[in-house]
């Protein structure tokens, strides 16, 4: 299969899956229970005053009206007002800071899991049934088992509290004073430093896990006693062995990357890391439909886009597809 | 297809089940003979000062032979069914008290029982509402007083049963000094003497406040603002004419005096000279009645309420005098303007404005100017050096941060990165603090009173809730929903928030002998499972009467419906993933 071939196919994918969730991101959240004028506005409301916000945010028009006027909407860039933040536009939320901070830290976060955990899956798996690998396996199988909030309130008790090493909450010290570029980078890094190291502990065994299976499992491949027999040493086999489980590393990254807009709620509640997934715990509890449409939006965008780039990696990675096989 | 069809039905269902509860709801259905004392009751898991407490109650209740079955349900889920469709048993909730009775009155009023009014319970009673015309439009604070204890009297058998008022227990780094303590504790939004006086160094640009809050505040506009986080905040940057004494009497805060007409229908102010806005312009008579005007005309969310609704016209007698003519004299306006953070906003900014406007750089005339904002991390202000209080505010510069989390927020405090956070320390926390050199734990009376009703429109029977009153133990919910850290009530006012207008003679000490009695009495003999089944009253009861046999229960189909529809969603996409993830391996 020729390049752009390929290309033009999962770009058409691509198009079709954005339309598809441009007309549910509408339609999936008002399945939701709750009403938003409830959690707008004050309980003890009058009626005259919650209808005159249905009016304010088009709520009393019919649905259809309600989604043409989405339509319109997003077709300018517009994806309307917050229900909860009275007065601010969601592409103000959602696309600020907190987009920000959640991909630098999930975008870090995947990739030392990626790699430490496709590592550590290599030896582990190469050396499968030896104490190392019966060791490794066993940690990396009980860190997978323990809930993520109970590991960031772990560190963040030890390193933050105790030793008092990192700062235990916020993504800056610095707050309305001038400071240095160079100081600011610091300290928010610094303040990265947890819950990075949480998210990563809670994503390393799913690579590892898969990895160490893969690798373990073509041990006994044709190919390897082949290579084995030829004399090569180690490394040259492990390099052979690596092409083929980078694939899965790939499949797995492009399975995480919803994670990259979406944040870890527990992880960011817990650290005070100010990203999308507390907006989105927030928005669920307060039916605030706009919000929850924008980051709908933006995640399916990620998604795909994410799958689109693993299909263009496969394609130079597995040989076979160039070749049009086993797909 | 299916969908469209299962969506049309549950909507007619609920229109169905409104027009129901409208038309039957006060006609003696209940009980029918053979019905069981069970009742279903909602309860909100992240709020656990009252669902420890239905916890407790249910336990409570069942020595007596009435069956509580909690649902646990978020907010969500919950508030549409006890405020719009009316679809539920009984609950358990709290709602916040201030010194302005109205609300509370309100929520008894036959009219208010309607969707979307605040008297959630559908309580009606003719002789109460027309007690509470009465006390909402007299004119004399005696007489005021004696109706609204005969209305507690009344209310005393009704179907909202208060159980405590929460106490405020807030954590506060130990160097900070002079803070005045009032009902809500030191940092509620109705105490504006803390944040003026409270300090910690006699070198000013040393008194940093930080301040944790669990959630990012909601919005900087003054006309809109509903969540109590962002009306604390306000409340630094603007003010209202009147504010509340440490005792919660109405004292001048912008106006400096008023006077009232003999007829109790005129309030004339007068406003104190010199008061300047952050950006230099004087605070004049101009701008009191374009807030009131814009804010009342506009149906903004704080000028919803006891004020507008009583003030037919806001008149500018000079630039220093405003007078608000009411339709109706009330004892409580005074106290309603002082409670109903109505800031007075700068006319030059605002006239051309919506009143949605986001107010990115809020300018008032408090003790403390705006001076940025990262949203959902924090808020900085600082002091105002031309405030109209001469030698205020001490604190030089206020850090709002946000801190989601509560172990993390005290951890914070305790490690000295902020000095106190927003509202009170959970009690599981405070044993902690007490034994740290370095807080202090003050206690006031907070703003909750934790109570459970009971749906009137089903159940209308006095007598139930009067044995529920008897059967539950006060001091037991306090101790084992709030860690001891409550005031037991009794009636829908009470002493803390509403002095004198509280009727302390109603008290319901714990005797569950009682309740049983009142039970036996109404009709209701245990059952096989000891849950009590409903025979009658006892002089028309006959032993030989066969007990009709329980009816099935019915089928919730609610229930159902909220677990399947997730359970399916998880499902459908569990599938799809997998079947995606097959492919690409293949």
């Amino acid at each position: 299969m020729r390049f752009f071939e390929y290309l033009a196919s999962k770009l058409a994918y691509v198009f079709l899956t954005i339309l598809v969730a441009c007309v549910a991101a509408f339609f999936v959240f008002r399945l939701l229970p709750g009403d938003p004028t409830l959690s707008m506005l004050d309980p003890r409301l009058d009626p005259e005053a919650r209808r005159e916000i249905l009016r304010t945010f088009g709520l009393d028009r019919p649905l259809p009206e309600q989604f043409a006027l989405y339509l319109v909407n997003l077709l300018r860039g517009e994806l309307g007002y917050s229900f909860s933040y009275i007065g601010t536009k969601v592409t103000e939320l959602v696309l600020g800071p907190r987009l920000f901070n959640t991909v630098v830290l999930m975008s870090l976060s995947i990739a030392i899991s990626a790699v430490v955990g496709t590592v550590l899956g290599l030896v582990a798996g190469w050396r499968a049934g030896t104490a190392l690998d019966r060791l490794l396996t066993g940690f990396l199988y009980l860190l997978f088992s323990l809930p993520v909030f109970w590991i960031a309130l772990v560190i963040q008790f030890y390193l933050g509290y105790v030793l008092g090493v990192l700062p235990i909450s916020g993504t800056t010290s610095y707050h309305g004073t001038e400071v240095d570029p160079w100081l600011y980078l610091l300290d928010y890094l610094r303040h990265l430093a947890a819950p990075m190291l949480t998210v990563s502990i809670f994503l390393i065994p799913g690579y590892y896990i898969y990895i160490r299976n893969t690798v373990a499992a073509l041990g006994n491949e044709d190919f390897v006693f082949a290579l084995k027999a030829y004399g090569l040493p180690e490394w040259r086999i492990l390099r052979n062995i690596l092409r083929h489980v980078l694939i899965h590393t790939v499949s797995i990254t492009a399975n995480y990357s919803p994670l990259l807009v979406t944040g870890a709620v527990f992880t960011e509640t817990v650290f005070g890391w100010n990203g999308i997934g507390r907006l989105l715990y927030e928005s669920i509890l307060k039916s605030d439909y706009p919000v929850l449409q924008g980051v709908f939006l933006l995640t399916i965008t990620v998604v795909v886009v994410a799958n689109l780039v693993a299909d263009i990696a496969y394609y130079f990675i597995d040989p076979r597809i160039k070749r049009g096989v086993g797909l | 297809m299916l969908l469209a069809a299962a969506l049309a039905g549950s909507v007619l269902g609920g229109l169905l089940l409104v027009g129901y509860n409208h038309l039957t709801a006060y006609a003696q259905a209940w009980p029918t003979k053979g019905a069981r004392l069970s009742f279903e009751m909602l309860s909100l898991p992240w709020f656990p000062l009252s669902d420890k407490a239905a916890e407790v109650v249910a336990e409570q209740l069942k020595k007596v032979g009435i069956e509580i079955r909690l649902v646990k349900l978020e907010s969500a889920a919950m508030y549409p069914r006890i405020m719009q469709t009316f679809d539920y048993d009984a609950f358990a909730l709290a709602v916040s008290q201030s010194p302005d009775p109205t609300g509370m009155l309100n929520a008894f009023h036959s009219r208010n029982a309607i969707p979307g009014g605040s008297n959630y319970w559908g309580y009606r009673n003719p002789a109460v509402d027309q007690l509470i015309d009465k006390v909402l439009s007299s004119n004399s604070v005696e007489e005021a007083k004696r109706i609204a204890w005969k209305i507690q009297e009344e209310l005393s058998r009704g179907p909202f049963i208060p159980l405590y008022i929460s106490i405020n227990t807030q954590v506060i780094r130990a160097e900070w000094k002079n803070y005045t303590l009032m009902p809500g504790g030191i940092l509620e939004a109705l105490n504006r003497w803390s944040i003026l006086y409270m300090y910690k160094s006699d070198k000013p640009e040393e008194n940093v406040f930080r301040i944790a809050f669990p959630a990012d505040i909601l919005t900087l506009n003054p006309f809109t603002a509903t969540d109590l986080r962002s009306i604390w905040v306000l409340g630094l940057i603007y003010e209202p004419l009147v504010a509340l004494s440490p005792d919660l009497r109405v004292v001048p805060w912008l106006a400096e005096r008023w006077e009232v007409s003999p007829d109790g229908k005129v309030y004339t102010f007068y406003l104190k000279r010199g008061v300047r806005f952050h950006d230099g312009k004087e605070l004049t008579a101009d701008d009191v009645v374009f807030t009131y005007e814009f804010g009342i005309r506009n149906k903004a969310a704080r000028f919803i309420g006891t004020v507008s609704e009583l003030t037919e016209r806001i008149e500018k007698v000079d630039d220093y005098t405003v007078r608000f003519v009411l339709k109706s004299p009330s004892v409580f306006f005074l106290t309603s303007l002082a409670t109903s953070y109505q800031f007075i906003a700068p006319k030059h900014i605002w006239a051309d404005k919506n009143v949605t406007w986001a107010n990115p750089n809020p300018i008032g005339t408090g003790p403390f100017k705006f001076v940025s904002r990262v949203p959902g991390e924090s808020i900085v202000l600082e002091r105002n050096e031309n405030y109209h209080i001469p030698g205020t505010p001490k604190i030089a510069r206020i850090v709002v941060r946000v801190i989601p989390e509560a172990e993390t927020r005290y951890y914070s405090i305790k490690r000295g990165d902020v000095d106190a956070e927003r509202y009170a320390t959970s009690y599981t926390l405070i044993e902690d603090a007490k034994k740290d050199p370095n807080l202090k734990v003050i206690l006031t009376p907070d703003i909750w009173l934790v109570y459970i009703a009971f749906n009137y429109r089903r159940y209308n029977d006095t007598r139930i809730f009067e044995a529920i009153n008897y059967a539950i133990n006060r001091t037991e919910i306090i101790e084992k929903a709030a860690g001891g850290y409550g005031i037991p009530v009794y009636t829908i006012l009470n002493k803390e928030w509403h002095k004198d207008f509280a009727n302390t003679n109603i008290t319901f000490p714990y005797d569950p002998k009682r309740a049983v009695k009142i039970l036996e009495e109404a009709g209701w003999v245990p059952g096989p499972d000891g849950i009590r089944v409903y025979v009658g009253p006892k002089e028309v009861t006959t032993p030989a009467t066969p007990t009709p046999t329980t009816p099935p229960p019915t089928t919730p189909y609610t229930s159902i419906a909220i677990v399947a529809i997730p359970v399916v969603v998880v499902v459908v996409i569990g599938v799809l993933l997998l079947t995606k993830y097959r492919t690409r391996r293949g």
